[in-house]
């Protein structure tokens, strides 16, 4: 007795069991797709189905035939459960109620199965027999004698291979041909194998049911096709990897890479070969690697994306990437690594910082020409003045020092000294005067302090970056005043800019700005400006709001001169502080809350804030 | 030298400015007199003393830089010192290398422009008696006869009197004659002396004749 056939089952179901463990462990790492999941569990069917079949082959007495032959149709039922659901899925041709009804008639199936005396295949007690195939080895005879349930069951599959040939059509249509050809074969295979099993039942030809034949052919075919789909789409996706004009690398939870573009190889000079097992550390200097390995490990902390700006070099040079960088996941959300897309972002930050320079330089240029203009015409106004009491004031002192001083003369001068001195006052009140005037020109609104210190903060948000200074702003909300918004705002860049200007010479990482718009009364809302620069001369703190007094080189000291105006134009007041609890200054500015009684009727007004204590 | 005959010009078109200055220079001794405008100064009589003017750049109507090239164009010799109220130095360069003496800003300290004053009194009266001493000099050549003239111009060349009789054609004792009448005229005592007068008016020494003269006179 040359065994054969047993071996060959044994070794194929191995097969099989090898091609569904690993289109099990795909599935788990793709849960999006069932194809494979189905699949696999297809192949587990036909393991299933091939061990009862071979334990059948090799039974001693009847009832064993029986229990072993339930057992092989359980699985022949579950395989045809499951198939139209796979089928559906690699084609895409998926009529749910059909396939809800397929595998609603294998249940029946299964239930009959295990419920009849003699499972599905039996209607009595089978004789015993053995038969010999065409190479001498002796099998238990497993042929059904036709019962009724059988036909049924067959009459089900035959409509499943119907549904299976259909979608294959249909997909092949669709121009997805060489899945609709493997399909077919697979398919093909498996109805000539089961073609010939009935073929031996209903006793055209003695010989054993070699069915199980299709079922391997089946597996082996698909199997073949969907692991070269998985090559495909996997050389699809390193295609796009590849040729992104970013840099790509997956690294494992201790930071050892995993996978790295080819981007990414041709810019730090390593290989996918050599780059397995490297750190950061191995590739970066230090601090750039440390700053890698700190975001990641806020990935892995939050388990969510994250999108940072890094610096690395290259080839010397320091390039600024805009990094996404995101945690690789089981499908039950345990982190296994962590992938990046980083995209060099150099010459775009170059090009933006040349346009934040244009910017300011316009901005600056244009604050001087407006400033300079007003210099010009009031350096000339107060100089006539001022020139006339300066010689007086000398030629009165140089009468009196002679011997007979003619004190007509002196009173003469000492009158002109006067006129001049109010014609002095007369430029600078007539250039309040002037703020005033726009005041009155322009209507003035409720508006909400905090809104309209947002807007300016907006507006210097470019000027904020790049001079690294950092904000903090505690703005309260529902603070309206009686205002005119753009002034009020002119008031706020103003003290804004300076407290940037003042910071200038201040370190980059102790640049900070402090914006806080708060109720200081029950009737007044404070904004506070606060600068971590040098401060304000001790003996300037009373006087910086003086017209003319600066310490810039550039200016003229007519800003805060001009807020002061603007503020006390709103019936407000002003007012400057050196910090105690730090470096820098503070200036304050405060302004009257309006009530609701004033000009625009129909405003809503907020409901009024606990007052705080100033 | 706040000599009393010297008068100070000030111009400009603010009164108070005006005032002030003309008071502060009467301090000091000087004469003022005061212009509230570029025309008003041109309308002026023509001054022969000496003095200067302070001049406001900002005027309206005539600018001071304007008045200031008007007055060289007229041939009045009076100093300009400029005062303006912005220092703008485009305007002052032009200015002084239009031969203003200085360039002051406002409001000027009375020490600095009363110096600038002084010094630009100075330098007009240095330059009237230069002028005066020039037209003496003409005065006297103008008593010359031609040919006294032209035995001048070759004694104030070095030549011998018996090479300029040669040059000129003429006996020795005549050049001699003529020699002795030029000096008295030109009211010399020494050759020395004749050779400084002509240099200060502009006489180059006559052309010396024949190859014996002397080829190089000490003083050119």
């Amino acid at each position: 007795m040359s065994a054969i056939l047993l071996p060959t089952l044994y070794g194929l179901s191995g097969v099989c069991a090898y091609a569904g463990l690993h289109h099990g462990l795909i599935a788990w790492r793709r849960p999006v797709e069932r194809t494979h999941l189905l699949f696999s569990l297809l192949c587990l069917a036909v393991v299933w189905y091939v061990l009862a079949k071979a334990g059948a082959y090799q039974a001693d007495s009847a009832q064993e035939v029986v229990a072993r032959a339930r057992w092989m149709l359980s699985a022949v039922t579950v395989f045809f459960a499951l198939l139209p659901w796979f089928v559906g899925e690699y084609t895409g041709v998926r009529p749910h109620w059909l396939l809800a009804g397929f595998s609603a008639f294998m249940i029946v199936m299964l239930v009959a199965n295990a419920t009849l005396p003699y499972g599905m295949s039996f209607i009595e007690l089978p004789r015993y027999e053995e038969v010999t195939l065409p190479w001498g080895e002796q099998v238990a005879n497993i042929v059904d004698k036709r019962s009724g349930w059988m036909g049924v069951g067959r009459a089900g599959v035959l409509l499943i291979f119907l549904y299976c040939f259909y979608a294959c059509v249909r997909q092949y249509r669709r121009g997805r041909r060489r899945r609709a050809l493997i399909l077919t074969l697979g398919m093909g295979l498996l109805l000539v194998s089961v073609l010939f099993n009935w073929v031996v039942v209903y006793g055209f030809i003695r010989f054993s049911q070699v069915a199980e034949f299709g079922f391997f052919a089946l597996i082996l075919v698909m199997n073949q096709g969907l692991i070269h789909e998985l090559r495909k789409s996997e050389q699809d996706v390193r295609a796009v990897l590849d040729n992104v004009p970013a840099v790509i690398y997956l690294k494992d939870l201790e930071g050892r890479y995993i996978f790295v573009n080819r981007h990414f190889e041709n810019r730090f000079h390593v290989t996918n070969a050599t780059v397995g097992g490297k750190t950061d550390y191995d590739l970066f200097p230090p601090a750039q690697a440390d700053a890698f390995v700190e975001n990641d490990r806020l990935v892995l902390r939050s388990r969510t994306p994250l999108e940072v700006e890094e610096r690395a070099d290259k080839n010397g040079e320091m390039r600024v990437y805009t990094s996404l960088k995101f945690p690789l996941l089981y499908p039950d959300g345990m982190p296994y690594g962590t992938g990046g897309v980083s995209t060099d972002i150099t010459a775009q930050r170059k090009a933006e910082q040349e346009t934040r320079r244009l910017r300011r330089q316009v901005w600056h240029s244009d604050r001087v020409a407006r400033t300079g203009a007003l210099t010009a015409s009031l350096s000339h106004e107060l100089n006539q003045p001022l020139a006339a009491i300066l010689s007086n004031a000398q030629a009165g002192l140089r009468f009196l020092a002679r011997d007979n001083p003619d004190l007509e003369e002196v009173r003469a001068i000492l009158e002109d000294i006067v006129r001049d001195d109010k014609r002095a006052a007369a430029v600078i009140s007539g250039l309040r005067a002037m703020v005033r005037r726009q005041d009155t020109d322009t209507d003035r609104q409720r508006i909400d302090l905090a809104a309209a210190v947002c807007d300016i903060l907006d507006l210097v948000h470019s000027e904020l970056l790049g001079w690294h200074v950092a904000v903090e702003t505690d703005l309260e909300a529902g603070c309206p005043v009686l205002a005119d918004k753009v002034q009020i705002q002119q008031v706020v860049l103003n003290l804004v800019m300076n407290a940037i200007e003042a910071m200038h010479d201040t370190a980059v990482e102790q640049r900070r700005l402090q914006l806080a718009v708060r109720r200081s009364g029950k009737e007044t809302v404070q904004v506070s400006i606060r600068d971590s620069g040098p401060g304000i001369p001790a003996k300037r703190v009373k006087t910086v709001f003086d017209a003319f007094w600066t310490n810039k080189a550039q200016g003229m000291g007519l800003g805060l001169a001009v807020c002061r105006s603007i503020v006390e134009a709103h019936g407000g007041s002003m007012r400057a502080v050196n910090n105690d609890d730090g470096p820098g200054a503070t200036f304050f500015f405060e302004l009257p809350i309006d009530t609701g009684s004033g000009l625009v009727s129909g405003a809503a007004v907020p409901p009024p804030l606990e007052a705080r204590s100033a | 030298m706040n000599a009393v005959d010297t008068t100070i010009f000030v111009i400009d078109d603010d009164a108070a400015v005006c005032r002030s200055l003309a008071r502060l220079l009467h301090s000091s001794g000087f004469h003022v007199e005061t212009f509230s405008g570029a025309q008003e100064f041109l309308a002026r009589p023509a001054f022969s003393g000496t003095g200067c003017v302070i001049l406001d750049v900002c005027m309206s109507g005539i600018t001071g830089p304007e008045l200031h090239e008007r007055m060289s164009e007229d041939g009045l010799s009076l100093p300009v010192i400029f005062l303006t109220g912005h220092g703008d130095v485009p305007t002052s360069v032009k200015a002084m290398k239009k031969g203003a003496v200085d360039f002051l800003l406002k409001p000027v300290d009375d020490e600095v422009l009363l110096e600038a004053v002084r010094q630009a009194v100075k330098r007009h009266a240095a330059e009237q008696a230069r002028e005066r001493e020039r037209e003496r000099i003409n005065a006297r050549l103008a008593r010359l006869s031609l040919r006294e003239r032209e035995v001048m111009e070759h004694v104030i060349g070095g030549q011998l009197n018996k090479q300029i009789a040669a040059d000129l054609g003429i006996a020795e004792k005549t050049v001699k004659v003529h020699r002795g009448r030029l000096m008295e005229k030109m009211e010399v005592g020494s050759v020395a002396e004749l050779v400084h007068l002509c240099e200060s008016v502009g006489i180059e020494p006559g052309r010396a004749g024949g190859g014996d003269s002397l080829p190089v006179h000490p003083l050119r």
